[in-house]
């Protein structure tokens, strides 16, 4: 469950990313997240992780209230949600099964079930079989669904994702939306940032619309060119 | 290759968190080796800082052993006014006190004979007309009254005496050395807390280097639910393992020097007729130095991740 009430989000500068948003998105829902560029989507999603804290009104994730979680509590509650990036984050240095891994060894995982559940990750992204390869040594597709693959590898209960089809073709992006759709099937709350309205009409989920900062209860369409 | 902290596994029970911290310092320890780390240069220069203050510990020991060496057989040397033929009743006199071991009376003749033999002077000396000699005593204290304080009492009296002349003794030097080993002692400490304080300064600078050159992995494991204990723990123990490598550097450097050292000092020490022998940094000292650098490496790297851990904010 993830619930905004009356949410600002003013950054240090004084530009108010989000003004008075409020919404909530019910456990085991999916939902699109949507806006021109600078409507404050990669804020939403960046308040609901606690890599950036309201400036007024309270973001409630899972029955805890984050504007009150203290930082010490921020490692446990991050590990509820898997995040999948537009830049990815991948480890360069690592190979896409340490990669997969990261947040088992993170978590305290037994190290026994590693493997186990790091190929059954890969395995719903597609990519059995290239667990000993660098991130650099795949394409852009590729490297986003490592990235997807890490951020459901715990099995967490809310999945967000920031533009994952970013730098994807149309058959890439429709495989990767499929996935998410996937995950909302088997009971993950999913909130996924795009700019495509393609995937909003194909899948027929329910979309949060920002413009300029405010949560506007339009279609999406009328906002974006 | 893999992270630094992929080895890290759950932590249920003390054998498995102890397991677990193995892992991670073996790890750490292995990036140590990594060249581009420089961490070797590291290592090299906190053994090159450690050994400055241990090598001056152990001179000043050696120094401080050759004082004790001298004490333990005390001697004083009266030389009496020319007049006096027969110095034996004066003898006998000094005999009697409780401190005097033994007295070696030396005739003019007999010294002369001695100046000749060991001066190298033997042909300036046969220059002379008369021999410009007198009689000494020379005073041997007994073995618990050969301290700088009796001697220096017996010195003080003896000097007002009428027979003798003169009073030479060892205990001027003595007292010398002993305030050069006071001085030496000293400077170990101010050059081992300012030595120590480099220490801490090298080894918390290539901590914070090593946390720079992984600001990306930190971001990422704190974004994925890492604890600020989980991303600590291989920079804490690379920190203190560069102190303890350092230390073990510190001690085979400060050997080295002394083996280098042992043969001239042996030889100019043994030219005063002892039969000292240098020591070297013992197991006891060795074994501080070993604590005192990777004490100083995990207090260092503490510090260092405790400053620059928290600027790193995903
Ligand atoms: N750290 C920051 N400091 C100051 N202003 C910021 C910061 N991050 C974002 N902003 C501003 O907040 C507004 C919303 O940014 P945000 O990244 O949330 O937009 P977005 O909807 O994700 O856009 P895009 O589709 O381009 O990714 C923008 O005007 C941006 O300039
Ligand atoms: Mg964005």
């Amino acid at each position: 469950m993830i619930a905004f009430n009356d949410v600002t989000k003013r950054y240090p500068g004084g530009h108010e990313a989000l003004k008075h948003v409020s919404f909530k998105l019910p456990a085991g829902e999916m939902a699109f997240l949507t806006g021109h560029s600078g409507a404050g989507k990669s804020t939403l999603l960046k308040l609901i992780v606690v890599i950036e804290r309201a400036t007024q009104g309270q973001v409630v994730v899972n029955e805890q209230n984050l504007t009150r979680l203290p930082r010490r509590k921020l490692p446990r509650f991050r590990r509820q949600i898997g995040v999948v990036f537009q830049d990815h984050k991948l480890l360069p240095e690592q190979t896409v099964f340490e990669n997969v891994a990261l947040p088992l060894v993170v978590s305290g995982y037994s190290p026994k079930d590693t493997p186990r559940r790091v190929r059954a990750a890969l395995d719903k992204v597609g990519l059995l079989g290239k667990e000993a390869m660098f991130p650099l040594m795949l394409s852009g597709g590729e490297q986003q669904r490592v990235g997807i693959a890490r951020a459901v590898v715990t099995r967490p209960s809310i999945l967000l994702a920031d533009e994952p089809t970013g730098n994807v073709d149309a058959a890439m992006s429709d495989d990767i939306m499929d996935l998410f759709r996937l995950f909302n099937q088997v009971g993950t709350t999913v909130l996924v940032a795009t700019h495509e309205l393609r995937h909003i009409e194909r899948l027929g989920k329910p979309v949060l619309c920002l413009d300029d900062g405010y949560l506007v209860d339009r279609p999406a369409d009328q906002w974006i060119d | 290759m893999m992270g630094i902290w992929w080895t890290a596994r759950r932590t249920s029970g003390l054998i498995n968190y102890l397991k677990n911290n193995f892992r991670v310092f073996v790890r750490s320890t292995a990036q140590l080796t990594r060249p581009a780390g420089g961490a070797i240069m590291t290592v090299v220069a906190i053994g090159i800082t450690l050994a400055l203050p241990a090598l001056l510990y152990v001179v000043t020991d050696n120094i401080d052993q050759l004082g004790r060496n001298w004490e333990t057989r005390a001697q004083v040397n009266l030389f009496l006014v020319k007049n006096v033929e027969n110095p034996a009743a004066l003898q006998a006199r000094l005999q009697s006190l409780k401190e005097i071991d033994r007295i070696d009376a030396v005739s003019p003749d007999q010294g002369l004979s001695d100046f000749k033999k060991y001066s190298g002077f033997a042909r300036a000396s046969d220059l002379l007309d008369a021999n410009p000699l007198p009689w000494t005593l020379v005073v041997h204290f007994t073995r618990e009254h050969s301290n700088i304080e009796a001697v220096q009492r017996f010195i003080d009296r003896a000097a007002q005496l009428p027979e003798v002349d003169n009073v030479r003794s060892d205990v001027l030097w003595l007292k010398r050395l002993t305030a050069v080993v006071e001085i030496g002692h000293r400077l170990v400490w101010v050059l081992a807390i300012l030595l120590g304080l480099a220490v801490v300064v090298i080894i918390s600078n290539t901590v914070r280097l090593a946390i720079l050159s992984r600001t990306h992995e930190i971001e990422v494991i704190k974004l994925i639910g890492g604890t600020d204990r989980f991303i600590r723990r291989p920079f804490l123990y690379q920190g203190f393992v560069q102190g303890a490598l350092g230390a073990v550097t510190a001690v085979l450097l400060t050997t080295i020097c002394i083996e280098a050292l042992r043969e001239p000092i042996t030889g100019l020490v043994g030219e005063y007729g002892s039969g000292y022998r240098l020591v070297g940094l013992s197991w006891t000292n060795a074994g501080v130095l070993f604590a005192l650098g990777s004490g100083l490496g995990w207090v260092a790297s503490r510090w260092s991740v405790g400053r620059h851990l928290k600027d790193i904010e995903p």
